[in-house]
């Protein structure tokens, strides 16, 4: 006889053997004790229950063929015992028919060897057997663990987002860094909260964007990454852009954004208001965001969470202009790749599920392209009324990455009117193949191409903007008569007139994406 | 197959695979016990039993419990390297499932004759190993 392994697995392992023939069971008792097992042996399946209720075996190797009970039915009143459902179970049986075989498998068994048996492999089979057993149960205590911190972090975290609701509150008359005095809370979100505040020294209302604390957020790397959203939010230098105008940790240790104040509502308010819009409208807003994309695109950012969130239809006295809000968790393309890796590090994928381009959702690098999806399917929202793409349930990740390779539903199966031409490019734009949609500038192109060619869809544009200009006026009335001397921010829709010193009339409803 | 092919096929095939008891004699030692005298004995009565059984129900028409015995039997031969019984049983077994009891009447004689000389050959392999 050559070397023999060692199957050192089965040192200690119990193992239950049952089998009604006397030789199979000393023999097999002897090659497993021989092993290092710790061998119970069990002449009937009767016999063998009565001695799994006490206690569960690492192993159990059953006959097949006996008297009274199979093996098979063994099997299965073996893993109802409820400590030894996770028991693994060898079949050996003479019998040797695949469909035997297949069903010692359907019965629950592990593995199935065949009498004649050589000593070697039933040792074999069984240690395999054993050390996946091992692993398994390893495995469970680990999930375990795991399920234990997740609870505790769930629970620290609702601590802490419950600390923050608190103090949010008490944060308004605080003066952050003697420059923002924080006034009313204005809105809040995952990030953070956002206040409307005074710069001390301009006399100027602003938005102070006040992050909520995070586990381990005082370190170096989140630190960096709050800084980096400041930096890549200004590094936007475009009309429709909302103006980010200082960033830092106050001497609180409280990470805060500026922001110039804005006043309407989200384009999500817009869309509960009125569930889809006309393609005017449509195109009043998804204009002034192609332009910033463009620019973006220019500055090799990209944002990353564009949705009717962060797209504000800001009201100036004369006007309403569009804003896209938060570059905040924009990469920076420029920098090198593993710093930029950092930032997405913490959460594996930052934005809105819905909204995401499919190599975001797989986590892929992502371009200027990535922003041009989650347009698109903004577009479709705007004038569909709903998503372009039916999913079950809440949308999640794993939701939408199944759905990737389903079908858009064509946007004139939802809204006939729609025109070709623009049904074309949001289509295009939808595609999971980045290559293949549009860039920005190019889809700009298009949209003002389909605009000079379409008279009636320029008289549509402009009574929507004197709609918006007359509401703008109106409420400016109302807000002027109300607390006149305020400082505001003024911009068109399509220039940027923003005079910091002019005074604001009082913000019917002063708010801010957070 | 014919029953005289069958029972050729079966008779071709050694009387004893002394390496199979030599294996277990090995194990044994290795955890201290001297298994091949203990499998002989148990070997012994475990045949008697199953012979009876199937002889039984031969005698009763009821094959049932001829393939039950001839299934035992021949996990305890090839165990024990009785590679010819062992054969034989199940040509008795697979008689019974097909329900030909002539099959499995021819054989039975043939299956007794040639356990006696595994019974045998097994003392034998006791008593010179005992020696050593």
């Amino acid at each position: 006889m050559g070397k023999r392994p060692s199957f050192a697995s089965l040192h200690g392992a119990n193992v239950l053997i049952v089998d009604d023939t006397p030789i199979s069971l000393m023999t097999l008792d002897i090659i497993l004790r021989a092993a290092g097992c710790s061998v119970t042996k069990a002449s009937s399946a009767v016999q063998a229950l009565a001695l799994l209720a006490k206690q569960a075996p690492d192993l159990a190797l059953l006959d097949v063929m006996m008297p009274e009970m199979d093996g098979y039915t063994l099997c299965q009143k073996l893993h109802a015992i409820p400590h030894c459902s996770q028991v693994p179970v060898i079949f050996l049986s003479a019998l040797a028919d695949t469909a035997d075989k297949v069903r010692g498998f359907e019965a629950g068994g592990a593995d199935y060897v065949t009498k004649p048996f050589q000593a070697p492999e039933v040792l074999a089979r069984a240690e395999h057997q054993v050390k996946i057993a091992r692993l398994q149960r390893e495995l469970q205590q680990e999930k375990e663990l795991l399920l234990a911190k997740n609870q505790e972090l769930s629970q620290a975290r609702g601590d802490t987002d419950a600390a923050f609701g608190a103090l949010s509150d008490f944060l308004p008359g605080q003066i952050l860094d003697n420059r923002y005095r924080l006034d009313e809370k204005i809105g809040s979100g995952g990030f953070g909260v956002v206040y409307k505040a005074m710069h001390m020294g301009l006399l100027r209302p602003v938005a102070v964007k006040v992050f909520r604390p995070r586990r381990g957020s005082r370190d170096a790397d989140s630190i960096r990454r709050f800084v980096q959203e400041g930096i890549s939010a200004c590094r936007i230098n475009h009309p429709n852009a909302v103006l980010v105008m200082d960033a830092g940790i106050s001497t609180q240790g409280i990470p805060y954004l500026v922001m110039e104040l804005l006043t309407g509502r989200t384009l999500s308010d817009e869309l509960r208001i009125s569930r889809s819009l006309s393609l005017a409208r449509c195109l009043r807003i998804a204009i002034p965001v192609l332009r910033v994309l463009v620019e973006a695109e220019r500055a090799k950012l990209v944002h990353r969470d564009i949705k009717p969130d962060n797209i504000f239809l800001h009201f100036n006295r004369t006007e309403m202009q569009v804003k896209l809000l938060d570059f905040g968790i924009a990469k920076l393309l420029a920098q090198e790749p593993s710093a930029a890796n950092k930032f997405t590090h913490e959460h594996t994928v930052i934005g809105t599920p819905s909204y995401m381009a499919p190599e975001r959702l797989l986590t892929h690098e992502v371009d200027a392209r990535a922003d041009i999806y989650s347009l698109g399917v903004v577009l479709y929202e705007m004038l569909a009324g709903q998503l372009p793409k039916q999913v079950e349930g809440a949308p999640s990740i794993n939701s939408l990455i199944d759905s990737m390779d389903s079908a858009v539903v064509p946007l004139q199966k939802r809204r006939a009117e729609v025109p070709d031409w623009i049904a074309s490019l949001i289509h295009a734009s939808l595609q999971n193949d980045p290559q293949q949609r549009p860039a920005a500038l190019h889809f700009l192109q298009q949209i003002d191409a389909a605009i000079a060619q379409d008279h009636t869809l320029q008289q549509e544009l402009h009574a929507d903007r004197a709609q918006d200009q007359a509401q703008t006026s109106q409420e400016s009335r109302v807000s002027h008569a109300q607390t006149p001397g305020s400082l505001h921010a003024e911009a068109t829709m399509d220039t940027l007139t923003l005079d910091i010193g002019e005074l604001l009339g009082p913000q019917p409803k002063a708010s801010h994406g957070s | 197959m014919s029953t005289s092919s069958s029972a050729q096929a079966a008779l071709a095939l050694p009387v004893l695979r002394v390496e199979e008891l030599e294996q277990l004699q090995q194990l044994g030692i290795e955890s201290g016990d001297d298994i091949v005298p203990s499998l002989y004995e148990i070997l012994c009565s475990d045949s008697v039993e199953r012979l009876q059984s199937m002889q039984k129900g031969l005698k009763d028409n009821d094959l049932r419990p001829v393939g039950a015995a001839a299934h035992s039997l021949r996990s305890s031969c090839a165990a024990l390297g009785g590679d010819r019984t062992s054969r034989l049983c199940q040509e008795i077994e697979m008689a019974s499932r097909r329900s030909d009891k002539q099959e499995a009447a021819t054989l039975y004689p043939i299956l007794e004759r040639e356990m006696a000389a595994f019974l045998t050959a097994v003392e034998a392999f006791t008593k010179r190993t005992a020696k050593h």
